[in-house]
């Protein structure tokens, strides 16, 4: 027998005054966006563009090298030149420059107030000055030099590094990064990133279901405990789903080796772009030293 | 026959403490087609856990192919690989089942850890997508699909890798009445292929359809009957004390009916 309730009217209570809090019941359904879109560049990474044909291994080599070869630029130009070369070359493979944008510019603020302003004042670079500023400070023209240096080699580096995330699908960079040294990194990446898609289908799930349940909106200390007691839900949920991810794989026959369909063969394309990358480096590592090397910057 | 599994007074306990399988003697036997039956909390899924590999039993044994099921059995070497590749496991939560990006490459997943050349993967692949009639879906990533998509897809994992045992847990839950139609004659193709199937449900009418074999689970976690279906599921006592029908249920001409449980409308029936 239904109770009698249920076949009553109930007449919801009145919303009360609805502060700004919505935010909080979105962000659990944002951050899964967010985490998906800014983690998972399969969209980018699946286009017919050149750095896309590469060996996965043979990008990650270059990426690598080039990376390193940055440590030893010094000057403004050089880095701009190996930033641009970067961005250049996936422009040319077909990632759009929103894609590049969207990828990276969270990276921009943090740097700016950690690293720029800092170093633009007088207390931290000494110089002559250039604009004063109260409190003896000033801004000093050796300040903003290694400030935009800074910058640049952040920014250069950000570019290096989404030439490799933007056009390489995850599962190929964990299959090139697995060797005998770092196959316990790679193992943990290949777990955490397979959960991820899991997680993020449960989170957006528990958005939906209380979306579904809640009647009044809730006033902004209910909606906090909410999106607490979610969260420690999902850590609950997560590590029994954790497991049982696991046991699947393992029922598929995942042995701890990562297996990947598509395997490019080291060919042609491989050994141009090695070559390219090399003669690149090497010209700007001299450029940097030879000529830049005698100006002051 | 040989049979392929036996349970030696297996039984199974929860890290927790709660008892998930109580000590259970069983065998699986070569080519047939075992259906566990359940009410729900009953230990369907401890017991399909059980035989798949993915838990060890607590007290008793479990022996698959001749071997005792263990952690360190499945650990490495070449059992754990051919045990892998000759049993197949559809877990009841699909969300723990797709962990890859994209529909494609979830399928391609087992075959691809079996070292199959790439050529022969990406048929079974194309082949399972067809045969699921998924092949729209393909680039998508698995969370994106319905809930009955999903468990397609799930099945189809399993199916890719072809093993020779396939250990489906409530395979048809969240699937429309179309699916399961094709389901079962999914089963009874793949029986004709010789491969033999252990299926939890609490859907007695998949088990009339599908089973050589059905064994009950009761709710102490033990195994309350054994037997073939005509028996079973005529047996209106044993159902009712294991809550997998309620007092509505009838049997007419040695076949089950099983009625809503309402007072909203009057039903009569022709005895
Ligand atoms: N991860 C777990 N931790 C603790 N107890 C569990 C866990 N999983 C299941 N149990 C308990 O073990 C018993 C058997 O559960 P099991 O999942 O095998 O039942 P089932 O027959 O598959 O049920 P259903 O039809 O609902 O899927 C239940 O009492 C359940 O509460
Ligand atoms: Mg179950």
């Amino acid at each position: 027998m239904l109770p009698e309730w249920i076949s009553e009217q109930t007449a919801a209570r009145a919303a009360p005054r609805r502060r700004h809090t919505g935010y909080l019941s979105r962000s659990l359904r944002d951050m899964a966006r967010v985490v998906e879109d800014a983690i998972f560049c399969e969209q980018s990474a699946r286009r017919a563009g050149f750095l896309q044909r590469l060996d996965a291994r043979v990008k990650l080599f270059s990426v690598l090298a080039l990376a390193v070869g940055a440590t030893f630029l010094h000057h403004l130009p050089s880095l701009l030149a190996l930033g641009v070369f970067a961005l250049a070359m996936l422009l040319v493979s077909r990632v759009g420059l929103g894609t590049v944008f969207s990828r990276s510019w969270w990276v921009m603020p943090a740097v700016f107030a950690l690293v720029a302003v800092p170093s633009v004042l007088s207390v931290f670079v000494p110089g002559d000055p250039l604009v004063a500023l109260p409190w003896g400070l000033s801004i000093t023209r050796q300040g903003v030099a290694s400030a935009a240096v800074l910058v640049t080699r952040i920014a250069a580096g950000m570019m290096l590094a989404l030439m490799l995330a933007l056009t390489t699908r995850w599962q190929e960079l964990l299959r090139a990064a697995y060797t005998g040294v770092t196959a316990p990194f790679v193992l943990v990446a290949t777990m955490m990133y397979r959960y991820v898609f899991v997680l993020l289908r449960v989170a957006e799930n528990m958005h939906l279901a209380r979306r579904a349940r809640t009647i009044v909106p809730l006033d902004a200390a209910q909606e906090r405990r909410w999106v607490g007691g979610r969260v420690g839900a999902l850590f609950l949920r997560s590590r029994r789903l954790s497991e049982q991810v696991y046991s699947a794989m393992l029922a598929r026959g995942y042995r701890g080796e990562p297996k990947v369909l598509v395997r490019h063969a080291v060919g042609a394309r491989e050994l141009a772009w090695v070559l390219g990358c090399a003669v690149f480096l090497a010209g700007i590592l001299v450029f940097d030293r030879a000529v830049l090397g005698e100006m002051a910057w | 026959m040989t049979p392929i599994f036996a349970l030696e007074n297996a039984s199974y306990r929860y890290p927790d403490g709660r008892l998930g399988l109580a000590e259970t003697t069983l065998e699986v036997r070569e080519r047939e087609s075992l259906v566990v039956l359940g009410a729900n909390a009953s230990g369907k899924s401890t017991l399909l856990g059980l035989l798949g590999g993915l838990i060890f039993p607590s007290g008793g044994r479990v022996i698959a192919y001749g071997t005792a099921l263990t952690e360190a059995a499945l650990q490495d070497g070449e059992f754990a690989r051919s045990f892998r590749q000759r049993v197949g496991v559809l877990l009841q939560d699909t969300d723990a089942m797709l962990f890859n990006s994209t529909v494609y490459d979830e399928i391609a997943f087992g075959p691809l850890q079996l070292d199959l050349p790439e050529d022969q993967v990406r048929r079974r692949v194309e082949d399972t997508l067809d045969l699921l009639g998924l092949r729209s879906v393909a680039d998508q990533p698995p969370h994106r699909l319905s809930g009955g998509e999903q468990r397609k897809v799930a099945l189809g994992a399993i199916l890719a890798v072809s093993p020779e045992v396939l250990l489906f847990d409530e395979p048809t839950s969240g699937l429309d009445p179309r699916f399961q139609r094709w389901f079962v004659e999914l089963v009874i193709e793949l029986r004709q292929a010789g491969k033999t199937l252990v299926t939890a449900t609490h859907d007695l009418h998949i088990a009339d359809v599908i089973a050589d074999r059905v064994v009950v689970l009761d709710e102490d976690h033990k195994i309350a009957a054994e037997g073939r279906p005509r028996d079973i599921l005529t047996d209106l006592d044993l159902l009712l004390s294991v809550n997998l029908v309620h007092e509505h249920a009838h049997v007419h001409d040695g076949e089950l009916h099983i009625h809503p449980h309402t007072h909203l409308h009057e039903h009569e029936h022709a005895e």
